[in-house]
């Protein structure tokens, strides 16, 4: 039974910078591949819209920036996101190493109400280029560890697997939906004054 | 690199800044407001520690880390010197010309492997291959990140908003040279340490931009890393991070692009640099700009100029430029800051800038406050005292001044200081038909020497005698301005100006020290011979009647030209 109805899915795209996040979302959305070498500032979002099992859903898709300045920016974008997909570099050994701080990242700050069960997607990128240094096997290993997240090889410059990857993370993003509980609690942004745990607000709320 | 000029300019910078701190950041911060709309309050605690000091109370979170060279901490020498280690290693070529230098992470256990090594202060074996350019470039940017105070420091923040706002580098050339001011004189204020590496930096990136084909890290990608990192302060929330960091690389990308001309100096700075020390030179002859100029030589050679005074006064610059700003003020759009600027402004001019001028703020233009001046003066007029209309009345009402505390000056009609004095005038008026039939004697001019009030008839008299052509308005004037006119028609005196005739309005402001300027300055040497004692000629046949009433000036001292300075009277 899903409590809530919506068409609107908010899908995060996160990874290190230059891994194509801008790319894979333009390559989706526009079919477009740039080869500029534009970093992001900030945070953007394009929405797409597309059919999923007979439905019309529209996808919002989130394109963050990489850079550790705008980590920060997490908590304003990530709440409310029905699925987060993982990006990292098939060239870029580190991109695939920073997988987990991304997550934990994401699991922190948008706080779903079961972080175990909530929907990811990793996505490899940059199949096209050579030489690999993160093999299918260790990508699939990964994503076996962390509950058996959805793993695909994409090439945002050929536009190799862009338009399957997407329609599974719509797919997983509406199953979310339609599962039984909220995402996320009733009120978010509830203040529970005996919870002593910091919400990770990165202490620069601090008044002076 | 520089060119000799420029080195010349640092000199004098550094010269001014060590000679005349105070007077250095006044001056800089001046020049800034001129280009931007400065809230000075808020900014003059730019130079100042403590307010910095206040940000270096760091976030909770960093302050549990390790105290360390780099990290998090103050900006220190030591912690340019382990920085520069990096920086000069990215700087060769092969690590330069890396794809995504500056944008790719790198390995994050290298990175704090690095962090924890130039924290030591241990020299780093750079070359070796241990570390990445990847790993260098994060760390370096790392560095950056977690400045308490960011690079630009965050006092300037504000600024940089403002010059954002401001200006745009492609709208026009006017635009980007002005940017580009605003910014020369934005980097004078850092802190030295601050600007000495963000000098490395820049150089560095904009070597980075220059390999654009290799490493395809272009300014503006440069900009958009950095931005955040040099110049937002460290508390924004999220979404004005976000903003802001989009409206300011390109002053960012722009420094990047012109990194050496932001460190040039202000060819107009410069200037008011040299004038300071002209004027310094002057006043301590013996020394020159090569040599110490320490302030207790000086005070030697303190004297008052009279030639210089005298000249001083005829132009009055002071006067001048003080009118100029009040004009610039009065032009300011309508605002709470106008006001508040009005305010101070009479609060330092003692109250002397025209009330109505305070009344009217609201009229934008110079223009319309001019005409509501005029017209109220002529209320005033019509109102209170027996004055006659006259166009040299209202020709002295050219300037909006306010008016100094300086004893020459150029006088409104409504202005409420004068306003007592109006008097006189009217006073004049009733001497002049008390004493129609008296005839005076041109030497009764020479009453000049004695206070305004004492004695007037005579020149009264003279004016309807000797010169009916003359505007009755000058009646009312002043004493001084008859007497010159009377003089200038006997072609003693050569020069004859609306602005002299208002020389000397504020009679009360008139003392001797001015006679004695006025004499030197400005009085023929004919006049000289009159004030000596001889009378001219022509005005022998009147003078006889008056024998026994005129007032005689007898020269008591002389100043080195043989000029009398000082004179005795008797009647």
């Amino acid at each position: 039974m899903a409590s809530r109805k919506k068409t609107l899915l908010k899908v995060i795209i996160l990874g290190d910078s230059s891994v194509g996040k801008t790319s894979l979302m333009n390559q989706y959305v526009n079919r477009k591949f740039s080869n500029q070498y534009k970093a992001t500032i900030g945070a953007d979002f394009l929405t797409k819209e597309l059919t999923v099992d007979d439905r019309t859903v529209t996808m919002q898709i989130w394109d963050t920036a990489g850079q550790e300045r705008f980590q920060s920016l997490g908590v304003a974008f990530y709440r409310g996101a029905d699925c987060c997909v993982l990006v990292f570099d098939v060239t870029a050994p580190n991109t695939f190493k920073s997988l987990d701080s991304w997550r934990d990242e994401f699991l922190i700050q948008a706080s779903p109400r079961e972080p175990e069960n909530f929907p990811f997607v990793l996505l490899g990128n940059k199949v096209d280029l050579e030489p690999r240094a993160i093999s299918a096997k260790r990508a699939q290993q990964w994503c076996q560890s962390k509950n058996n997240i959805p793993y695909f090889e994409t090439s945002a410059k050929e536009g190799l697997n862009v338009e399957q990857a997407f329609l599974a993370i719509a797919k997983n993003a509406l199953a979310q939906q339609n599962s039984t509980v909220d995402l996320y609690n009733e009120f978010p942004d509830q203040i529970k004054l005996t919870n002593t745990q910091k919400t990770s607000n990165n202490g620069d709320s601090c008044a002076c | 690199m520089c060119s000799k000029t420029d080195d010349t300019d640092q000199i004098i910078v550094q010269r001014f800044k060590k000679d005349y701190t105070e007077q250095f950041y006044i001056l800089v911060r001046m020049h800034l407001s001129f280009l931007l709309d400065l809230n000075t309050e808020e900014n003059d605690s730019v130079p100042e520690k403590g307010r910095i000091k206040k940000w270096n109370l760091v976030p909770f979170s960093k302050k549990s880390k390790l105290r360390s060279v780099i990290e998090g901490a103050p900006l220190t020498q030591e912690g340019i010197n382990q920085i520069f280690q990096l920086i000069e290693f990215l700087k060769q070529e092969d690590n330069i010309k890396s794809e995504g230098i500056f944008r790719r992470t790198g390995s994050i256990e290298r990175q704090q492997e690095l962090k924890y090594l130039l924290n030591q202060g241990s020299f780093l074996d750079l070359g070796s291959g241990t570390y990445s350019v990847h790993d260098c470039a994060s760390v370096l940017k790392g560095f950056f990140q977690d400045l308490p105070d960011p690079l630009l420091t965050e006092v300037h923040f504000p600024v940089y908003c403002q010059i954002a706002e401001l200006y745009d580098i492609n709208i026009s050339a006017l635009q980007e040279s002005k940017l580009l001011e605003a910014l020369q004189l934005l980097l004078l204020l850092l802190p030295s340490e601050n600007k000495l590496l963000l000098k490395d930096l820049l150089e560095l990136l904009h070597v980075t931009a220059s390999f654009e084909s290799h490493n395809r890290m272009s300014p503006d990608n440069l900009a958009k890393l950095f931005t955040p990192h040099l110049l937002c302060p460290r508390n924004l929330t999220p979404a004005i991070l976000l903003k802001v960091s989009q409206s300011l690389f390109s002053i960012v990308s722009f420094m990047i692009m012109k990194y050496k001309e932001v460190f040039k100096i202000p060819s107009k700075l410069i200037l008011d640099f040299k004038a300071k020390y002209e004027k310094k030179r002057i006043l301590s002859p013996v020394r020159h700009l090569n040599e110490s100029t320490a302030d207790v030589a000086s005070t030697v050679f303190t004297f008052v100029d009279r030639e210089c005074t005298t000249k001083e006064n005829q132009s009055n610059p002071t006067e001048t430029a003080l009118a100029q700003l009040y004009a610039h003020i009065q032009s300011l759009p309508e605002s709470s800051k106008k006001r508040k600027l009005v305010k101070q402004f009479n609060k330092e001019n003692g109250h002397g800038t025209p009330l109505q001028t305070v009344k009217n703020s609201k009229n934008r233009s110079i223009g319309d406050s001019i005409k509501k001046h005029i017209f109220h003066k002529h209320l005033a007029r019509k109102k209170g005292f027996l004055m006659k209309d006259s166009p040299c009345g209202t020709s002295e009402e050219t300037m909006m001044t306010p008016r100094s505390r300086k004893p020459v000056l150029l006088l409104s009609g409504t202005n409420i200081n004068a306003l007592p004095k109006m008097e006189h005038p009217n006073r004049f008026m009733d001497n002049v038909t008390e004493e129609k039939e008296r005839i005076d004697s041109p030497s009764s001019c020479f009453q000049v020497s004695l206070p305004f009030k004492s004695k007037s008839e005579g020149d009264i008299q003279r004016n309807k005698i000797e010169v009916p052509k003359i505007n009755k308005s000058d009646t009312e004037a002043i004493l001084t301005d008859t007497f010159r006119e009377y003089l200038s028609n006997r072609d003693m005196i050569t020069f004859y100006s609306p602005q002299d005739s208002s020389f000397s309005s504020r009679t009360d402001d008139f003392n001797s020290t001015d006679l004695g300027n006025l004499t030197d300055g400005q009085f023929s040497d004919s006049l000289m011979y009159c004030l000596n004692g001889n009378n001219p000629e022509e005005l022998n046949v009147i003078e006889e009647e008056q024998e026994e009433k005129k007032l005689v000036l007898k020269p008591k001292k002389f100043d080195e030209n043989g000029k009398p300075i000082m004179f005795e009277t008797s009647f």
